[in-house]
């Protein structure tokens, strides 16, 4: 991590349909090089913040700058959303909505193929892009025959191959098993190893323990950010968890015994028994 | 196993589609004759057959060129259940049609009927000839559909110099196709686990049309998705793709094999008559 600035929020709000509030006056720094793992309850505003830094919603108010650069118009501005897309790669939450042409190797061409690179990069781009991910016997599949956890490689794949300095990505373990999630987060921790910086969306604490150099809390009413800090720390502030809505009280299993307790799981499945 | 109503029925045969879809593809994957040559090439090829088996006239050159769509088929690893089904499925239909022609085209009397009716000769003639022009036609297009993944044919659209924004509608549509599908299949489960009692036919049509109402809504939400992933990569609204790479030797070999045969084969029917 160097401290660079990529992003720089300030202010920023934005409402679907000019009533249903998605985040209440953001202000947010991301530096170059950094993990930052924006964690919230469903509905606190982390898909919408992705949309935004991507500059494919316009916030309804205040200003974001990427690079140096107000972005704030991106959505409106084809040419400075181009611009911001060739730095900058999403990757949904939905792979079904990103998988949209005949093939995988359609799909992992797209990008490249939209920013204007000859046909040979191309070409070599997604080879070394499918072999890197692992997939490279799915090229000639269509999308409809994949895994969950095959579409969310592709998709993952579509782009990395356009080599983006930052990657957002919304909720990326979602609905996977646990082989291909441990393949993901071992993936995600390799792109950060070699200087990626990575946005993280995600609700899941465990994802946040395994990746997270830096973690910023939403809360599901405030709609912006109530916490931040280094992941040892917001991880363990357990009252901070339960306000946010991100651990809860419920029925916990040991062996025989069933009871109920307040905790939380992390990769060694660590509590404190009452 | 309770009986299925029609709303059930028609979902579970769309279910079918998508199977039978899946199964196409993996046809298409096979390691055989007509899977190994470029896909413009088979549609030229197989489309000229198409156009011969429209003009042939006489029997043996209509029964040489469906015998010779067959062998195709059959090098190209298609299951014999797949040309069974091929060869006396929709003939078998067009016979049906054609029928009332053995008694009504006029000609010499072939065979003598009930109520003063005669099957001609003419008649039966014009009927195998529609027959065997309707099976090859098939067969054609049959190899072609079932020897080219979709996405390769979507290419070869793109060769012959289709607009590039029909050929991308058309490979979408396809591709979302299959997520609605699956989301109708899945809403007609949900609603088929909480069902205690057969349900009536007013009850199937207004579920329906709210499925449909559901259907339409995600088919927005999902376009609207779609399209910021799209501009998430760069699109600009002027579709691009990669040029299809030159025709190998092989394909040229076929492509002046495959014509030379079927336009001998015209010929010869030409000579025929």
């Amino acid at each position: 991590m160097n401290d660079t600035t990529v992003f720089e929020l300030s202010g920023v709000s934005y409402s679907y349909h000019n009533r249903i509030v998605a985040l209440r006056d953001v202000d947010l720094t991301i530096r170059a090089g950094e993990a930052l793992v924006i964690l919230g309850p469903n509905g606190s505003g982390k898909s919408t913040l992705l949309k935004i830094l991507d500059g494919l919603y316009r916030p309804t108010s205040g200003r974001l700058v990427a690079f140096g650069h107000d972005i704030t118009a991106a959505a409106d501005d084809p040419e400075l959303g181009y611009w911001l897309h060739q730095r900058v790669g999403l990757v949904f939450q939905e792979p079904d909505v990103q998988l949209f042409s005949p093939t995988v190797f359609d799909d992992v061409a797209f990008g490249p193929l939209q920013l204007g690179w000859p046909s040979e990069r191309i070409r070599q781009a997604v080879a070394t892009t499918l072999d890197e991910l692992g997939i490279t016997h799915l090229a000639d599949r269509a999308p409809f025959e994949l895994s969950g956890g095959e579409k969310k490689r592709v998709a993952l794949a579509t782009v990395l191959v356009m080599d983006p300095e930052v990657i957002l990505l919304d909720e990326p373990t979602a609905n996977l098993d646990p082989r291909s999630r441990a393949q993901l987060i071992e993936l995600l921790t390799e792109l950060h190893r070699r200087g990626r910086t990575l946005v993280i969306a995600t609700h899941e604490l465990d994802l946040a323990a395994a990746l997270a150099s830096r973690i910023v809390v939403f809360g599901e009413r405030e709609h912006r950010p109530i916490a931040e800090g280094p992941p040892d720390r917001i991880l363990t502030d357990q009252k901070l968890l339960i306000a946010a809505n991100l651990v809860h009280e419920h029925l916990h299993w040991h062996g025989p015994i069933v009871h109920s307790h307040l905790h939380w799981h992390d990769a060694e499945h660590q509590h404190e028994h009452s | 196993m309770p009986r299925r109503n029609f709303v059930e029925k028609t979902l579970l045969d769309l279910a079918g589609a998508i199977e039978h879809s899946v199964y196409a593809e993996e046809l298409a994957r096979r390691s055989g004759l007509l899977q190994r040559i470029d896909p413009r090439v088979k549609v030229v090829v197989l489309g000229f057959a198409i156009l011969v088996a429209a003009s042939l006239r006489s029997w043996p050159t209509q029964v040489a060129l469906l015998t010779l769509l067959v062998a195709l088929l059959v090098a190209s690893r298609i299951p014999p259940g797949a040309i069974a089904r091929l060869l006396f499925g929709l003939p078998l239909f067009t016979l049906v049609v054609a029928a009332p022609a053995l008694i009504l085209v006029p000609g010499p009397e072939l065979l003598r009927l009930p109520f003063g009716l005669s099957v001609t000769t003419t008649g039966a003639w014009s009927v195998l000839t529609l027959l065997l022009r309707v099976t090859a036609s098939l067969a054609a297009a049959s190899a072609l559909v079932l020897t080219t993944r979709w996405a390769d044919l979507l290419a070869a659209l793109r060769a012959f110099r289709v607009p590039l924004v029909f050929v991308l509608v058309l490979a979408m549509a396809y591709r979302y196709v299959f997520v609605l599908l699956e989301l109708l299949q899945d809403l007609l489960l949900a609603r088929r686990s909480r069902l205690l009692r057969r349900d009536e036919n007013t009850e199937q049509r207004r579920w329906l049309s709210s499925a449909l109402g559901v259907l339409f809504q995600r088919s927005l939400r999902t376009s609207e998705q779609v399209y910021l992933a799209m501009a998430a990569r760069g699109y600009r609204g002027e579709p691009r793709t990669l040029r299809n790479p030159s025709l190998a030797e092989t394909d040229w070999l076929a492509l002046s094999l495959g014509s030379a045969a079927f336009a001998a084969l015209w010929l010869v029917d030409l000579a025929r008559l």
